[in-house]
């Protein structure tokens, strides 16, 4: 289904915790579903071939009101299908809290992002402002999502990481960025004329870098 | 089968000698005939797909190049896409099932038409006017609505669409739910008590199992966005602030939307399903493989659990984890039923001689695409993965697998499979060849490739070149173009094979034993051969039922008018309601003369669960039936507005002290008044009972001043607060009060018109003491509205 170049290696650098814990989810679903898919198509397949009629034009009457009732397919089918589909959610759950969690390890950063026709803003914790989203490398980084108008939904691609931005609502996500590079935050819910336009970037900078751009005054 | 399209002469003699195309205007706007008005929704049906193409066809050109390309503008592009949502689900897919199952639901269990033939005009007159309202948007100032299908608050509110589009789209909509509730009780009652003597539950054929749990899925489920919509119109029209506020907006329409909104998928697939599975017993000669497990699992599994697991569209919205992990659960599980259907049909095949023709390679097709869309569907129900791929293609690509793939190879499949029942002609097996393969060749080179592209919002109208995204939006266009282009083929089927050019059919071509090949396709009105019914006493030419009724096409028309002329010119307000009341007063003449009658009443067959009783009339007991299921519907209607009042309530601590707003002692005494006319009424039944007919409409008159008293009263306190200045506006208390009591009291309303014709029917001595059936069926209205009252009184006053 992916390109599996997105699930495997990142554009450049290695993907980020979030990313590669959901590549990893994803692998089972997209194997699994693959092979569930194909399967079922390989037994299709079969029986339209074997029982294709070979011999006459007619279609012979039709005694299809007959009774064939009986519980084992369908049994055999739930069983089946309920390995499958244990064995992903598996995946699903066990992932979970690590995923959704914010670890909070000393260092982590708090910022504030609220969403607008048409642009997302940031406030740090010393209350600078920003329109591009600028973290230091290896800090836990805790994003704060609220809109200040409509519905739109910040997501951060690269990162797998990705929430509604609600007005009166506050939604928490969390990412790790492990390497120095730009990354898009783009807006995944219909807001309006703007919706295709509401773009930025999350910039991750070396350490000292950040140290400089947080204390300067000013919006960037 | 020509009935329905070659005016034979006796049928113009049964049309009172109309010319030509007057008789030919009457039948279309005027027929009652299940099978016209099944013929009616599939045109209507395919004529909105061409919109609603047209309108992909469209998009597809603006994302076939990155920006800066705009052929079409944001704000067009978001009415494109908004549109073509609606119109695709709401006004061609749906539809498109209803018309099979109008006109074969009676056929298949032995039925001369459903239950209630006016209402059933009535439903498909409300859906065409109501996509037209919607529609109307697009020649309004500002466009038409732009947010989304899904029409998300707080974007759908006047302050970010100011615009009249979405409105339009609000009361279409209303049209709409008020056409669905009336199918869907036609359509159950029908089922339920007309099944011809020996049609057991057991040998009732898929595609009618299929309709009915499609109906009963819309029963429930509509009801809640109705309550959604009427609030978002009060808030558009009347300025109370259900969306405007963070109490209320989003998440409340989220639940009220996707509550109707998941069911609305299943109610799109499964008559698919049903034909599919007519199909493949047909075409491999085999029976359906575990019929009984198949519908018990779609019964009992699905149905259920589709309204359990909607919040799968909100996982992100910040809702709690555990409700989360439990929606993700629910939603795997409910994967099992749609699993065993491909299954089943697959195995049904076992054992058979397939024929590959037309019908069987869209079923199979279908199928095919379904497994696609229903594995990807699994990656949305994970929690986590969802995470990245909400709002993104891949959900897009998922969705339009099971919605254009299955849902609608499924429908090709029928109309292929019953079209020489409808026309009496074979289309062209060459033609429907090359129809299945472009269609199935380049549905998949257009929605494939959106699995490769999750992290392309959807919505969008534009991106950037520097993203990869534009070779693979190209590959789809393309695939677009070629998919619309294919449908040419389709259509030249259809018109050849209604216009009876080609080869004729023979009555059964495909040797089904499906009970609706062996309907006696010659005749006009009956669907079994047939003794047309006496004349009703008093006419004195002979006279033969025409099926036909102005009324549901007046109504409509009036209703779809004043919507329009509500929002864009008033002149057409003052029209329609005209024309409204005219055809509400018209049907209850009809009545009060006996002008319409069903053809026959043959005695009812198999009656589970509801049993006539003795001295009812068969028409009478399917009323009975009708008007309970129309309460159970009702039920979760106030359901879904007691949900709309705690949700706000739990929301919101700021809200005024009991008694600080309301005259508490005034209204408590209003709503006995309410009480004591049902008392009145009760009076009335049981002097009905005895025989006492003076007694009997003197209380009948006593309810009728009661309520009314009760409406007057309630009016006075609505000017009251007006001017305490507790308006529509006055925060989530005042929209909350005015839209409950204003429900209310449009169903008391409606309950004093159906008394007056109660009591106009009493004082012209209709009633017996064993027939005063009208006054019954009236009371048990009456009486749950007077509950739903007396229920919401201390919700609103008291709390």
């Amino acid at each position: 289904m992916p390109g599996s170049a997105a699930l495997t290696a990142s554009v450049l650098q290695t993907p980020p915790p979030s990313a590669q814990l959901f590549a990893n989810v994803y692998n089972w679903y997209y194997y699994l579903g693959i092979a569930s898919g194909a399967i079922t198509f390989a037994l299709i397949l079969f029986i339209l071939y074997r029982y294709r009629s070979r011999a006459g034009k007619e279609i012979a009457a039709d005694k299809t009101r007959e009774n064939r009732e009986t519980w084992k397919g369908p049994l055999v089918t739930f069983a089946l299908m309920g390995i499958v589909l244990v064995a992903v959610g598996a995946q699903t759950f066990i992932a979970l809290p690590t995923y959704q969690n914010p670890p909070k390890n000393p260092g982590s950063m708090d910022v504030a992002v609220t969403g607008q026709q048409f642009f997302w803003s940031f406030t740090y914790p010393n209350n600078k402002s920003s329109t591009i989203l600028v973290v230091p490398v290896g800090n836990e980084v805790i994003l704060n999502v609220t809109s200040k108008d409509v519905n739109h939904q910040f997501g951060i691609p690269d990162f797998r990481v990705k929430t509604d931005a609600i007005p009166g609502r506050h939604n928490i996500v969390w990412i790790q960025p492990n390497s120095v590079a730009n990354y898009t935050i783009q807006c995944f819910e219909l807001c309006g004329v703007g919706h295709a336009t509401m773009i930025t970037t999350l910039a991750v900078v070396p350490q000292a870098t950040f140290e400089t751009w947080y204390n300067s005054t000013g919006s960037t | 089968m020509s009935h329905v399209n070659e005016p034979a002469n006796e049928v113009e003699t049964l049309r009172g000698g109309y010319s030509p195309t007057l008789a030919w205007l009457r039948k279309w706007l005027f027929t009652t005939d299940h099978k016209e008005v099944g013929l009616l929704y599939f045109w209507t049906s395919l004529w909105f797909v061409a919109i609603g193409g047209a309108l992909a066809g469209l998009m597809r050109t603006q994302l076939a190049f990155p920006a800066p390309w705009d052929i079409l503008s944001a704000s067009a592009y978001n009415q494109a896409v908004s549109m073509h949502g609606l119109i695709m689900v709401l006004l061609f897919l749906s539809p498109l099932g209803a018309a099979f199952s109008n006109y074969f639901v009676p056929l298949q269990i032995g039925a001369k038409d459903v239950a209630y033939p006016r209402f059933n005009a009535f439903s498909y007159w409300m859906y065409l006017m109501g996509g037209i309202v919607m529609i109307s948007g697009f020649f309004a100032p500002g466009g038409a609505a732009q947010a989304g299908w899904t029409n998300y608050a707080p974007l759908d509110s006047t302050l970010f669409s100011p615009g009249p589009g979405e409105t339009l789209v609000g009361l279409g909509l209303l049209l709409l739910w008020g056409s669905l509730t009336m199918g869907g009780v036609n359509l159950i009652v029908t089922i339920l008590t007309m099944r011809a003597p020996g049609m057991t539950w057991k040998k009732m054929p898929p595609f009618t199992w299929m309709t009915l749990f499609t109906q009963l899925l819309l029963l429930f489920s509509v009801p809640s966005i109705f309550v959604g919509t009427l609030a978002l119109i009060s808030d558009r029209v009347f300025g109370t602030v259900f969306f405007l506020n963070t109490a209320g907006s989003t998440i409340l329409w989220e639940n009220m939307w996707w509550f109707f909104g998941h069911p609305e998928v299943y109610v799109v697939v499964l008559p698919a399903f049903g034909a599919i599975a007519e199909v493949f017993m047909v075409f491999t000669g085999r029976p359906l493989y575990a019929k009984k497990a198949l519908l018990i699992s779609v019964g009992i599994i699905l149905m259920p659990f589709s309204f359990s697991i909607y919040a799968h569209h909100m996982f992100l919205t910040g809702i709690n984890a555990l409700q989360r992990e439990f929606i993700d659960l629910n939603t795997e599980i409910n994967t099992l039923p749609s699993g065993l259907l491909v299954v089943c049909m697959a195995l049904t095949a076992v054992g058979g001689t397939i024929k590959f023709k037309a019908p069987f390679t869209f079923a199979v097709a279908a199928l095919v695409v379904f497994i696609i869309g229903g594995i990807t569907g699994v990656f949305d129900s994970s929690v986590l993965l969802d995470q990245e791929l909400r709002g993104t293609y891949q959900v897009v690509g998922h969705f339009h697998y099971i919605m254009v793939g299955a849902a609608e190879f499924g429908l090709m499949a029928a109309i292929y499979y019953w079209l020489p029942k409808w026309t009496g002609m074979m289309y062209s097996a060459a033609i429907a060849k090359l129809h299945f393969i472009t269609s199935f060749v380049f549905f998949n080179m257009t929605f494939f490739p959106m699995f490769y592209l999750l992290e392309m919002p959807r919505r969008v109208y534009t991106y950037l070149a520097s993203t990869s995204w534009g070779n693979i939006n190209f590959i789809e266009t393309l695939g677009a173009y070629g998919f619309i282009a294919a449908q040419v083929l389709l259509l030249y089927v259809l018109v050849q094979a209604f216009r009876h050019k080609g080869t004729p059919a023979p009555p059964n071509p495909w040797n089904s034993s499906g009970p609706e090949w062996t309907s006696d396709t010659k005749s006009y009105l009956d669907n079994y051969p047939a003794v047309y019914a006496s004349p009703p006493s008093g006419q004195s030419a002979p006279h033969v039922m025409t099926a036909e009724n102005s009324r549901p096409f007046t109504i409509s028309v009036g209703v779809g008018l004043a919507c329009i002329g509500l929002i864009l010119w008033w002149p057409l307000l003052l029209i329609g309601t005209v024309l409204g009341v005219y055809g509400v007063y018209g049907w209850a003449k009809d009545d009060l003369n006996g002008a319409f009658t069903m053809p026959g009443e043959e005695k009812a067959g198999e009656t589970w669960p509801f049993k006539q009783n003795p001295g009812e009339t068969f028409g009478q007991w399917r009323m009975k039936v009708g008007t309970w299921l129309f309460l159970a519907s009702d039920l979760v209607f106030f359901s879904a507005i007691a949900g709309l009042l705690i949700f706000v309530r739990l929301h919101l601590t700021d809200w005024p002290a009991v008694g600080s707003v309301f005259n508490i002692p005034m209204v408590t005494l209003n709503t006995l008044i309410l009480v004591t006319s049902g008392l009145a009424l009760m009076f009335a039944l049981q002097d009905a009972k005895e025989g006492k007919g003076s007694e009997m409409t003197r209380w009948l008159v006593a309810t009728l001043i009661l309520g009314g008293s009760f409406l007057i009263i309630s009016g006075f306190e609505w000017v009251d607060q007006f001017a305490k200045q507790f308006t529509f506006s006055s925060g989530m208390p005042g929209s909350t009060f005015y839209l409950l009591t204003g429900i209310s009291g449009a169903h008391v309303f409606a309950g004093l018109l159906m008394l007056a014709y109660v009591i106009k029917k009493a004082i012209s001595g209709k009633f017996t003491r064993e027939n005063h059936f009208s006054i019954r069926l009236f009371s048990l209205f009456w009486m749950f509205v007077i509950a739903m009252v007396v229920i919401l009184f201390p919700a609103i006053y008291l709390m």
